[in-house]
């Protein structure tokens, strides 16, 4: 039989509405108010061993105390799974609800699921952090959102693996995974095209990005002959040894050089370890890749202050946009604090 | 005087392969002659020595290294599988071709030479049984793998071209062996008839053409050069395409599959019925410059327009330099009054939260997913396996179990629709 812990607040709790609001954290035995409903479904599978309750505004009061009291709570039970709510589509509860989830999740590795109708505040903040199913938007919908959870919730406390969100009926967690299809790709490539030409509905399986954020170029450099200048690559030229050990593809770290050492080439000399491009020109003058040649002899002449003492480098070929923007944010911060005016990026 | 554009291909069922010495088939089974494939392999001085190994689905074997699979074709009378390669110089597409269904010939082998930077042949596993045999369509098959020991003297390009002769000289030799066995099917396949009531409809064939280890053949000839050409689905489907891509195994085109490309299968089968299969337009993937993009997908989408297409599938071969030139020539062509659905891998990232797609245009609407060649795969400890030891850089025994990332699946992405995955929103 599966041991259940219910996650509930006060109005739920049968305590009363917004005037006991701050109700403070308790733990009952069994099963209570819509815990009662979750058991009914359960049937002879599963139990309710302990109900959580707190007021919607005392959870929030104090929320890292109230999620220690509940990780206490259940770190002594250990249930096989928590259910939160309920909450619909209610902001202060759905909430809790999703920090409790997330927190017992992540600490425990006990798993959880709250049911929130898919508008309600705490779908996008815990979305990825706990599985969620959708309700309606009140109470009136606490039947089925009750079978829901406990369909969903019982095949995650048995150790099912999750399956695409809408074989599942949950709410998309935010990430996508690969799963296996008996019906070929030329059969839905040729029944899409089909249904295009005859001006049907037909669903692209992969959407469109939102607009991309379009990026503002910084200003001219006002006086070149005096501005320090950087130079960054998406490359990968490293040290022959690749210290830093940056990855030769989906890379997720960048590293700085001397540029004396680049200067000299050798012990170590450079290399690109870049995955994507062949390298064997750059491996033989790694002028190529990063122009140190060209830009010294510019500051020999005057045409710009000097060089930065420092290059910069990454592998960019299957890297993700979060990486790429984390990265770049990092070597620009560091970029600044340098003095640097102005930076060329070489990219292959 | 033979009809230009009619092919007949005979098939044979084979549905168990064993090692033998009495070549040929009989009642579905196909029997290899070691000692004959492996004295016609090393008529190659450039290969050192092979291991002759069949690796049947359901079995608990993984296979390594693979480079290319052929599926084993051989024409009847005049003319020769893989022009360029084997026989004279000639197109194929035409005439009578027998094939053996259900079996390939899976060439897997290091190269003598270490290599540097992009272009190399990497790691490709297929494993033939339990829950990671869906990460490769050759788990589907019986796979005659030639395990290669190549001469150390030689360079890599040299070995390269040895291995991909060895692959198809077996192919055509063990079809050869079942030259009088009387056929499972006859089918003629035959496209000059139009419905002119019924939509047209082009495929957009994109072939990765960057460079050695990562090269398309056509009819025995590089398509650096190539500029987007119409090609009849019969040469496609008789031969016409060598895969010499060894880079990514997740997304590379291997011989086999262009030999019984899904698309132009699927096509095939629904021409007359609900669409007529107007033509094949091949072009290079990886173009270099922004320019060369451009040319080549506006180049494609023209010819798009003079067979007067309505719609038109696009495929790709390779990463995001590849899908590129694909989204290009979509757009273009839906510029043009084309309508398009993409087939695309995903990329979203190892946990799949990014965005998954490497380069968009607003036109590419209809996108038909293979799924992600960013997850990572638990491999499980096998009872044997085929091609090496140990993984290619990491050098992990094969054995297993070991984590692999879904890149060194065998066409465990494929862009031809081979394999059964899609991503899907969890």
């Amino acid at each position: 039989m599966v041991r259940i812990a219910h996650y509930i607040n006060q109005f739920f709790a049968g305590i009363g509405g917004e005037e006991k609001a701050d109700a403070p954290f308790e733990v009952r035995d069994g099963a209570v108010g819509p815990g009662r409903a979750i058991e009914m479904a359960l049937g002879a599978e599963g139990e309710i061993i302990q109900t959580l309750v707190c007021g919607d505004n005392s959870f929030h009061a104090d929320a890292e105390a109230n999620i220690e009291a509940v990780i206490a709570s259940l770190g002594r039970s250990k249930p096989d799974l928590l259910i939160a709510g309920p909450a619909f589509n209610a902001g202060r509860y759905g909430l809790a609800c999703g920090a409790v989830c997330a927190a017992v999740s992540e600490r425990l590795g006990i798993p959880t699921i709250t049911g929130l109708f898919p508008e309600a505040p705490a779908v996008d903040v815990y979305r990825s952090r706990t599985v969620m199913v959708p309700t309606g938007d009140s109470a009136a919908g606490m039947k089925g959102a009750v079978e829901v959870l406990v369909r969903t919730g019982m095949r995650l406390a048995q150790g099912e693996q999750l399956r695409p969100a809408d074989v599942d009926g949950r709410i998309p967690m935010g990430f996508r995974r690969s799963w296996v299809t008996d019906i070929p790709v030329a059969h839905r490539a040729t029944e899409m095209l089909l249904a295009k030409l005859r001006g049907d509905a037909f669903a692209s399986e992969v959407a469109l990005p939102e607009g991309a954020e379009a990026i503002p170029p910084a200003a001219a450099v006002a006086e070149l002959s005096s501005a320090t200048i950087a130079l960054v690559t998406e490359g990968g030229l490293v040290p022959e040894d690749n210290p830093d050990r940056i990855e030769s593809s989906s890379a997720t770290k960048w590293a700085r050089y001397p540029i004396s050492m680049l200067e000299r080439n050798e012990n170590p000399s450079f290399k690109s370890i870049h995955a994507g491009y062949d390298s064997q020109w750059v491996d033989a003058d790694p002028d190529r890749m990063v122009p140190l040649d060209a830009l010294k002899a510019l500051a020999a002449e005057g045409v710009i202050g000097g060089v930065h003492d420092y290059f910069y480098a990454t592998t960019g070929t299957g890297t993700t946009v979060t990486h790429g923007e984390r990265m770049g944010d990092e070597i620009a911060k560091q970029l600044i604090s340098d003095g640097v005016h102005a930076v060329i990026v070489t990219s292959t | 005087m033979r009809q230009p554009h009619s092919l007949t291909m005979h098939t044979i069922e084979i549905d168990g392969v064993v090692l033998g010495g009495d070549a040929g088939v009989s009642n579905g089974t196909l029997t290899v002659d070691v000692i004959a494939v492996t004295a016609l392999v090393l008529e190659d001085p450039r290969i050192a020595g092979v291991e002759i190994e069949i690796a049947r689905p359901g079995e608990s074997t993984r296979i390594v290294h693979c480079l290319d699979a052929v599926e084993p074709r051989t024409k009847i009378g005049e003319g020769s599988v893989f022009p360029g390669f084997l026989g004279g110089m000639e197109t194929v597409g035409q005439g009578e071709t027998l094939r053996l269904a259900g079996v390939s010939v899976l060439v897997a082998s290091r190269y003598p030479q270490p290599f540097s930077g992009l272009l190399q042949a990497r790691e490709a596993v297929v494993d033939m049984s339990g829950d990671t045999a869906v990460y490769s369509p050759f788990s589907r098959v019986a796979n005659v793998v030639l395990a290669l020991t190549p001469n150390p003297d030689i360079e890599n390009d040299d070995y390269d071209d040895a291995v991909r002769r060895a692959s198809l000289r077996t192919a055509e030799y063990l079809a050869g062996t079942a030259a009088d066995h009387e056929p499972d099917d006859t089918t003629v396949w035959d496209f000059s008839d139009q419905d002119p009531d019924l939509p047209k409809v082009v495929y957009f064939y994109q072939l990765q053409g960057q460079g050695r280890m990562a090269d398309t053949f056509l009819y025995g000839h590089d398509i650096h050069n190539l500029v987007p050409t119409l090609i009849h689905p019969n040469e496609v489907l008789d031969g016409a395409i060598v895969s010499g891509v060894y880079v990514y195994a997740c997304y590379k085109n291997p011989t086999y599959l262009h030999q019984n490309n899904p698309i132009i299968w699927e096509l095939q089968a629904r021409h007359g019925k609900d669409m007529n299969f107007a033509g094949v337009i091949i072009n290079r993937g990886h173009n270099y410059t922004q320019a060369d993009k451009e040319r080549s997908s506006h180049w494609a989408a023209k010819l798009a327009e003079f067979i007067g297409a309505d719609g038109a599938i696009l495929t790709a071969e390779g990463g995001g330099n590849s899908a590129i030139d694909m989204m290009l020539a979509c757009q273009y062509m839906e510029q043009a009054g084309i309508k398009t659905t993409v087939v695309s891998s995903e990329a979203a990232g190892a946990d799949g939260y990014d965005f998954p797609l490497f380069y968009t245009v607003p036109e590419a609407d209809a996108i038909v997913s293979i799924g992600s060649e960013d997850e990572v795969i638990a491999m499980p400890k096998v009872e044997r396996v085929i091609g090496g030891d140990t993984l290619l850089d990491t050098e992990t025994p094969a054995i297993g179990p070991f984590d692999l990332k879904m890149y060194f699946h065998y066409c465990g992405t494929n862009q031809l629709g081979a394999n059964v995955l899609v991503g899907r929103e969890f």
